[in-house]
């Protein structure tokens, strides 16, 4: 546990120093806000209503796309790409333990992120009579669909020691990952399956205020595989 | 060396698969299990303990029949929904009482037993590769009880908030020995070739088959009041009255005075005021039932109710929607929460309402009560003038801003307005109120639109003469004799009325009542519900126009079903009502108030943001 600590103290001190960080979260409340109260195809004022699924968690959804690769690009692509990686591999520390605190200290930073859209829920339950249930819901899908989507960022970084490619690859795969819902729309004998295995699916269930087992499972199992993979890969470097 | 890290990757790659595998198999495991936590306030997706305690007491099994095949995954959650509700309702039921089967639509059984019940297909639009097609599957339920055809609900999706109150109250209405029979008085469907639709136009359609399914065949739409109302109907919903004869507003008031419950949707004012022919009169339509209104006491005032603070949305076309002062909606804090129609009642809109006011000296005088249920806002208003309805911008100034009853309750003794009068139908008469009922194309005696009315799509029958039929003159015609004041009359809530003028001989009375139906009633205790308004159950403005389902509620449907309910005596399923979904609105705002919330939420946190970073920043260097 205190390996993993003193790596996300790390991660978290690297973060805290960086612009970086501070512009994305601001572009993504930003982003997420103007989306809300002002993309005229979402309507809110139209609409009427006191309730954040179809305006917000819908949309979120593709904000986490970009947001999630970002976060994850540098995870290991940037130790590989300024030498510290084989410093860090030689470390007397767990694999997963190295794996473990950049997961957490990605997710974190993911947390802050959704946190600043916060003021967005508290404005509209201001507005109207809002239902914090599938808030609380849609927020709690959003942190499991990020915590599945960084799992395979952080592995597909640990990769490739280019960002961008960490980014693009991630990026495209979240985009295939929420886009076979879509294609499972067509109906078709592959349906349910891709229906099954989108992101997408799991996610939007959630936000409507019902925490399902079933997508529980599937975004930690999700993630714990590609966590897996990702402590393979870096250990198959030590053995290089 | 070099073979022992072969083998470690080797090892690595085996234990990723063996994982993957395990991960799969878990997943496929749990596929099946409903184990989840309802987040919502309402417990919208959990059964309630009143579904439970109908569920429960199950004796006769009901067969629950999905059929669901080729619907796209969007509509996923919908299903997902379908199998837990009947999950929990399968494990609330006891002993095998409520069977689920997933009908296999891949086989062609399936398929004829869908066809078999009637069962409808979803249309959708579907892509194919870059463009969309229609496409059609099943997404419906069938529900069989006892030896009645079964209910079918199509389109789930569309009914996904109401489906546990149908079910339940569907089992509840089949499984119960003794049922109220509900009446409904409402213009007639008319199947019209030219416009093209399989279903029968009409405008209250959608409400008649809701009662339908909530009611079995206790449930008596298209009833008509040229004759004396069936006996053994309890409740009797009597819709958008037109221009009723005095023949047809004596036998509601009969109807009532034998102990019958009357449901009265008045609505002088509609959307033909406003859209339609009558838009050029720029009168209220009279309901023929003014004069007997005002003699129970009540009155609906010339005119609309507009609201400045709590009003409907109205579309403008594109996206674009305004506030419509003339579609009030009453909110909760507006009801009765006292009366338990209206006790959990969600807020609920009402379209170009007539504002009632209520002899309160009268009422106390007969010793009646009445009591209004719901009001429009303190922002509330009376406007006379029915002209220009179609503009949406009111001006408050110089309007009286009040509460203005919108529904009321009547409840308490009334003497007849034929009381010493001839019985209405025994010598040829005019319409009880001045719009004649072929004035406008309107006032045929079931209320069904008229040639040229704009209430219905198709030609209809030659209006019908108001003239008595032979059936509605008792003893040949001549005015019957009123019961005496120390005669028995018929106790409220019993199923046969007692005849005036009874000598004991039973078989002589029968035949008496096979010639002239039952006998005439000079005074009763009665129980009426007015409302102000028939729009809040009619087809135009129901749950298949996609702006009231989405956007505006139809809270009608469900006030009214409750009321009927509970006007029968009981209140079971008032508690399933409860848990109706909440449109939540917003509170009105000012555009410039939007503005700035607008604004605040755009700028306000990416900018405290960037303050922090620079703080770091300005720290880190100094």
């Amino acid at each position: 546990m205190g390996e993993i600590f003193a790596v996300y103290r790390k991660e978290m001190r690297a973060y805290l120093v960086s612009p970086i960080p501070y512009i994305v979260t601001a572009l993504f409340a930003g982003g997420m806000a103007w989306r809300f109260f002002f993309d005229p195809d979402k309507a809110f004022f139209v609409y009427d209503k006191a309730e954040m699924y179809r305006g917000f968690f819908f949309e979120l959804e593709y904000f986490l796309i970009i947001l999630v690769p970002v976060i994850a690009m540098g995870q290991w692509s940037n130790e590989s790409n300024g030498g510290t990686i084989e410093t860090l591999v030689t470390l007397p520390v767990r694999t997963s333990s190295l794996v473990a605190g950049k997961f957490l200290a990605g997710l974190t930073l993911i947390l802050v992120c959704l946190l600043a859209t916060g003021v967005i829920p508290v404005t509209v339950s201001n507005m109207g009579d809002l239902d914090w249930g599938p808030v609380h819901g849609g927020y709690f899908g959003a942190f499991l669909f990020c915590a599945a989507l960084l799992a395979l960022g952080i592995w597909v970084s640990s990769l490739t020691r280019y960002q961008i490619v960490s980014f693009v690859l991630t990026l495209f795969a979240g985009l295939v990952l929420v886009g076979m819902y879509d294609l499972a729309n067509e109906t078709g004998p592959l349906a349910p399956i891709l229906e099954q295995l989108s992101l997408s699916s799991h996610y939007q269930a959630m936000g409507r205020g019902v925490i399902d087992l079933r997508d529980v499972l599937y975004f930690v199992s999700f993630a714990a595989f590609f966590l897996y993979l990702n402590v393979q890969t870096i250990e198959n470097r030590r053995y290089r | 060396m070099e073979g022992r890290n072969l083998q470690i990757r080797r090892l690595s790659w085996m234990s990723s698969i063996l994982l993957f595998a395990v991960i799969v198999l878990a997943n496929i495991v749990f596929a099946r299990s409903a184990t989840r936590i309802d987040l919502t306030e309402e417990g919208v997706y959990t059964l309630t303990d009143g579904s439970k305690r109908i569920l429960a007491g199950l004796e006769d099994p009901a067969i629950i029949k999905v059929f669901w095949q080729g619907i796209p995954a969007r509509f996923d959650n919908t299903k997902r929904y379908v199998e837990a509700l009947l999950d929990e309702m399968e494990n609330a039921a006891s002993d095998e009482r409520f069977q689920v089967q997933w009908v296999d639509m891949e086989e062609e059984e399936g398929k004829s037993a869908a066809s078999e019940l009637g069962v409808e297909q979803y249309v959708f639009g579907a892509a194919h590769g870059s463009e969309v097609r229609e496409s059609k599957g099943y997404m419906s339920l069938t529900i069989e009880l006892g030896n009645e055809k079964p209910a079918i609900f199509n389109a789930l999706s569309l009914i996904e908030d109401q489906l546990e109150y149908l079910i339940v109250a569907t089992i509840y209405q089949r499984s119960r020995t003794e049922r109220p029979v509900i009446g409904m008085v409402a213009p007639r469907p008319q199947f019209n070739p030219f416009m093209g639709g399989r279903r029968p136009q009409g405008q209250f359609n959608d409400f008649g088959e809701t009662m339908r399914k909530a009611f079995g065949n206790a449930a008596r739409d298209y009833l008509t009041l040229d004759q004396p109302i069936e006996p053994d109907v309890e409740v009797l919903i009597l819709t958008r009255p037109r221009a009723l004869t005095e023949t047809q507003v004596y036998h509601f008031e009969q109807f009532l005075l034998r102990g019958g419950r009357g449901i009265l949707l008045l609505d002088p004012v509609d959307i033909d005021n406003v859209f339609g022919a009558a838009s050029q009169r720029a009168e209220p339509h009279l309901s023929g039932m003014e004069d007997w209104l005002s003699h129970v006491g009540v009155t609906a005032e010339r005119g609309v109710v507009g609201d400045f603070e709590a009003t409907c949305l109205f579309p403008k076309g594109g996206r674009e929607a305004v506030r419509y002062p003339f579609w009030p909606k009453v909110l909760p804090d507006f009801m009765d929460r006292e009366n338990p129609v209206t006790r959990n009642l969600a807020p609920m809109p009402m379209y170009w309402p007539a504002a009632l006011s209520v002899d309160e000296k009268k009422q106390t005088a007969e010793g009646r009560t009445a009591t209004v249920l719901a009001t429009t806002s303190d922002s509330g208003y009376r406007r006379g003038d029915i002209t220009a309805l179609k503009d949406t911008a009111e001006d408050a100034s110089g309007k009286l801003l009040e509460r203005v009853p919108l529904i009321v309750m009547v409840e308490g003794p009334l003497k007849s307005l034929w009381l010493g009068k001839p019985v209405p139908g025994s010598e040829p008469e005019k319409p009880a109120d001045g719009e004649g009922g072929s004035e406008d194309g309107e006032g045929s005696g079931d209320g069904a639109p008229a040639a040229g009315s704009p209430d219905g799509d198709a030609p209809a029958d030659p209006p019908k003469s108001d003239e008595p039929k032979k059936d509605d003159a008792p003893e040949g015609g001549e005015p019957k004799e009123a019961p005496k004041a120390d005669e028995p009359k018929k106790d409220p809530g019993k199923d046969e009325p007692k005849q005036d003028g009874s000598d004991g001989d039973g078989d002589a009375d029968a035949k008496e009542d096979e010639e002239s139906g039952p006998a005439r009633l000079e005074d009763g205790e009665i129980k009426l519900l007015v409302v102000g308004d028939a729009e809040l159950i009619c087809d135009q403005l129901g749950p298949r126009f996609p702006f009231s389902r989405a956007i505006n509620g139809v809270t009608g449907f469900s006030f009214v079903a409750n009321a009927a309910e509970w006007m029968s005596g009981s209140d079971d399923l008032l508690a399933l009502r409860a848990r109706a979904t909440n449109p939540r609105n917003l509170e009105q705002m000012e555009d410039k108030d939007r503005d700035l919330v607008k604004n605040l939420n755009l700028y306000l946190i990416p900018l405290l943001v960037l303050l922090a970073g620079m703080t770091v920043f300005i720290v880190r260097r100094s």
